[in-house]
């Protein structure tokens, strides 16, 4: 009781951004590397307190200031007006962490845990599958909440704190992003001995020309992918999207014929939500815990070669067994470090699919959330996409088709409160 | 009122009618302790909607003297400033009442304890206020928790002092039952463990964001299990209390004890779906919702909060029953005559 005390009470510090371990360890990236890309992130986006754009990114930063630091008020630069602070941290942190990655405090006793921010990846959007969310997608999530799972809405912000909130969002994928790709690129270019954990060509992009234009490679990608989401927007065809005003008759017909299809193996409806749309099937990983899975799978795997090389040891010849002796000592340290990593992430959950006969959906129970949400699944998700993946590509279903679905799908609506 | 109509009354009243000073003293304890539980709901409120640091410096309010303060912008302005500026403006009642009622005890109170217990009470207030400013100067969380775990125990004193004035207590006798002298230790451990409880609901409600997501669990499980154990004693406690042959305050206090330790295991409850949502293993026993919960919505922020202030009325309950076993207990020696107000009980 005292330890969960002084664990609750005395870690007062000014937060800072936890580093990727998972991605930096399964790259087998030495210390000395690790370090560098996390100065080098603090370099480009600053800090929770005081968050910082790099060159060339699209972020407003007088609404990641109202969204950054602590939460309340502070005086302005000249000390006259109270500006708001602290919006992430205030409404948001709890659950997704000051990271952004998911694990906030409340993040164990929740299912779903809360969306990791740092792959940049979104479920709740209106473009295609491996697009980014537009601001309006994720401004939606903020005012519509996630029905089903903990995450509220947010409807009773002002419009410009939701925009901070967007904005930070944004900000901390990006962020996430960046280090990634900056971890797998310094994993790609430069060397360094993971055995001996040390390296000869250190990542010091502020004095060195390489490194700086490897970093501004991998901010300029990530750049370019949040570039104009607005044009990936999945607009239906106005030629097969249904009437407005429909018969009640006409409704049934279409309603019918998307139970037809959900039971049809063709659209494959039924092999995760269940015949009935309630008996779900529940076997597969969503990407984020598939991530943590295969990290622990890995560790586990790394574990047993470690014990086989033990029980080898002993029938080596002594020129073999201190080569021997120098893995299992390396193998022993990552295997270790591995241990520190698995101890923070959360246990994988697997992923639920929609119990759709109770009429709730997550990311909003429009015709046309739901129209997307088909034609493109769900992204991050085992939730395939029935429609065209891009243009000039055919789809498992016509859109007539997944116009059909949606009705179906929407009947249950009534189901719910 | 006419000189007849007084003369009346005065023959009505029996020669051992309790002194106006004494029902004023009782009266003005009654208004502290009335005045004492808003203001915890209202600190419950700061923390439910993180208004904690909405008016940043103190004692002032945004530069003004707290009380010089717009009162247009205080009931018109930002519903944070609305919430943590009324809390200081009601904790600031609380202190000038303590204040009151400790010159009321100093005059008319006979029993030294009552005046000792009357200092404490203002060194209580006057601690508890500058906690709380100094979470705001010092932007401290765990001053914060601290203030909040703090404000239940100023607020079961004020409950003692309201017991400590009544009639009942002063004229009370003991009764021929051993069952209350068992009742009164275990309605004290009873309390000191829905404390403890509230102490560790303090941390879930102030827990730094920085803190691990299994720290967070541990205190949650802890938690759900003191829940548990106070949901069994509390009944307990209870169940002596309605079942004593005490005068009927005891058996009154029981009931109440089992309507609110019911009423607090229901917002819990409620407390966490508001907050996290129905956990997946109780989602067959609710109709499903397309809707979301509304962060910091009325229904959220007042659940949240009335989770947290009816824990102080479980609390001020228990120690009521405990205070009146003790009372009534045949081991209690009770001696109306010395601890009878100075200026006598006939003489009004």
């Amino acid at each position: 009781m005292l330890l969960v005390l002084a664990t609750a009470g005395c870690n007062n510090r000014a937060p800072q951004f936890a580093p990727n371990r998972m991605a930096m360890i399964e790259a087998q990236l030495v210390d000395e590397h690790q370090q560098q890309i996390t100065q080098e992130l603090t370099e480009l986006f600053g800090t929770p307190d005081d968050p910082r754009v790099p060159e060339g990114v699209d972020l407003d930063v007088e609404l990641l200031q109202m969204a950054a630091g602590q939460a309340g008020y502070e005086k302005d630069e000249y000390g006259h007006e109270y500006q708001q602070r602290g919006l992430y941290r205030q409404h948001c942190a709890s659950c997704h962490g000051i990271t952004g990655d998911g694990r906030g405090p409340a993040a164990a006793v929740l299912e779903p845990y809360p969306r990791d921010f740092r792959p940049g990846v979104f479920k709740w959007k209106s473009t295609r599958l491996a697009s980014k969310p537009t601001d309006d997608d994720l401004l939606g999530v903020l005012q519509r909440g996630v029905s089903g799972t903990a995450m509220p809405s947010f409807g009773l912000l002002a419009p410009e704190q939701l925009d901070a909130l967007v904005e930070y969002v944004r900000y901390l994928a990006i962020r996430g992003q960046v280090e990634r790709e900056l971890i797998a690129t310094v994993a790609d270019e430069l060397d360094f001995d993971p055995a001996a954990g040390t390296t000869d060509e250190p990542f010091v992009p502020a004095e060195d020309e390489d490194d700086q234009a490897m970093v501004d490679d991998v901010v300029a990608s990530i750049v370019q992918s949040w570039q104009s989401p607005t044009e990936q927007i999945v607009e239906p065809d106005p030629q097969t999207m249904p009437a407005d005003e429909r018969t009640d008759a006409q409704m049934a017909e279409s309603i019918e014929a998307g139970r037809q299809l959900f039971l049809s193996p063709r659209a494959k409806c039924t092999d995760c939500h269940g015949a009935d749309a309630r008996s779900i099937v529940v076997k597969d990983y969503d990407d984020w815990n598939q991530a943590v899975f295969d990290f622990r799978q890995r560790s586990a795997t790394l574990a047993a070669q470690i014990a086989r090389d033990r029980e080898n040891l002993p029938g080596l010849d002594s020129s073999l067994a201190k080569s021997a002796r120098e893995r299992l000592t390396s193998e022993s340290r990552r295997l270790k470090q591995r241990g520190q990593v698995s101890e923070e992430l959360l246990a994988p959950q697997l992923a639920r699919p929609r119990e759709l006969a109770d009429g709730v959906f997550r990311g909003g129970d429009r015709s046309i959330d739901l129209f997307r949400r088909i034609h493109q699944g769900v992204a991050g998700t085992p939730m395939p996409g029935q429609g065209s993946p891009r243009p000039g590509v055919e789809g498992a279903l016509s859109e007539q088709e997944i116009w059909q679905l949606v009705d179906y799908v929407r009947s249950f609506l009534h189901n719910s409160d | 009122m006419s000189k007849s109509k007084r003369h009346r009354r005065n023959a009505q009243r029996s020669p051992n009618a309790e002194p106006a000073s004494a029902r004023w003293t009782r009266w003005v304890a009654w208004l502290l302790c009335a005045i004492t539980f808003p203001l915890l709901w209202l600190g419950g409120l700061v923390t439910t909607t993180k208004s904690g640091m909405a008016v940043p410096d103190w004692p002032g309010t945004y530069g003004y003297n707290l009380f010089l303060y717009p009162w247009t912008t205080w009931l018109f302005g930002p519903w944070d400033l609305f919430v943590e500026h009324g809390h200081r403006l009601l904790a600031s009642l609380s202190g000038l009442v303590t204040i009151v009622l400790l010159v009321m005890l100093y005059k008319y109170e006979s029993r030294p304890w009552m005046k000792t217990v009357g200092v404490v009470a203002l060194v209580a207030v006057i601690a508890q206020g500058v906690l709380g400013g100094l979470r705001v100067v010092l932007d401290e969380r765990l001053l914060a928790m601290v203030h909040g775990s703090v404000g239940p125990l100023f607020f079961v004193l004020t409950v003692a002092m309201v017991v400590w004035t009544s009639r009942s207590w002063l004229t009370a006798r003991k009764v021929d039952q051993q069952g209350l002298a068992r009742l009164a230790p275990l309605a004290a451990a009873t309390g000191i463990l829905v404390y403890v409880q509230m102490v560790v609901g303090a941390m879930l409600r102030h827990m730094p964001v920085t803190v691990s997501p299994y720290s967070f669990e541990s205190v949650v499980k802890v938690h759900l299990v003191l829940a548990t154990v106070v949901l069994m004693l509390t009944l307990v406690v209870a169940r002596m209390c309605v079942a004593s042959a005490a005068p009927t305050g005891v058996r009154c206090t029981g009931w109440s004890i089992i309507a609110v330790v019911l009423l607090q295991i229901s917002l819990g409850v409620a407390t966490w779906i508001s907050k996290y949502g129905v956990p997946v293993w109780a989602r067959g026993m609710y109709s499903p919702s397309s809707q979301s919960v509304l962060a910091d919505g009325w229904w959220q922020a007042h659940i949240v909060t009335a989770h947290q202030a009816v824990g102080s009325a479980l609390l001020a309950s228990l120690v009521v029953a405990t205070m009146l076993a003790w009372r009534y207990a045949p081991a209690s020696i009770v001696n109306t005559e010395t601890e009878s107000f100075s200026k006598g009980v006939a003489t009004g």
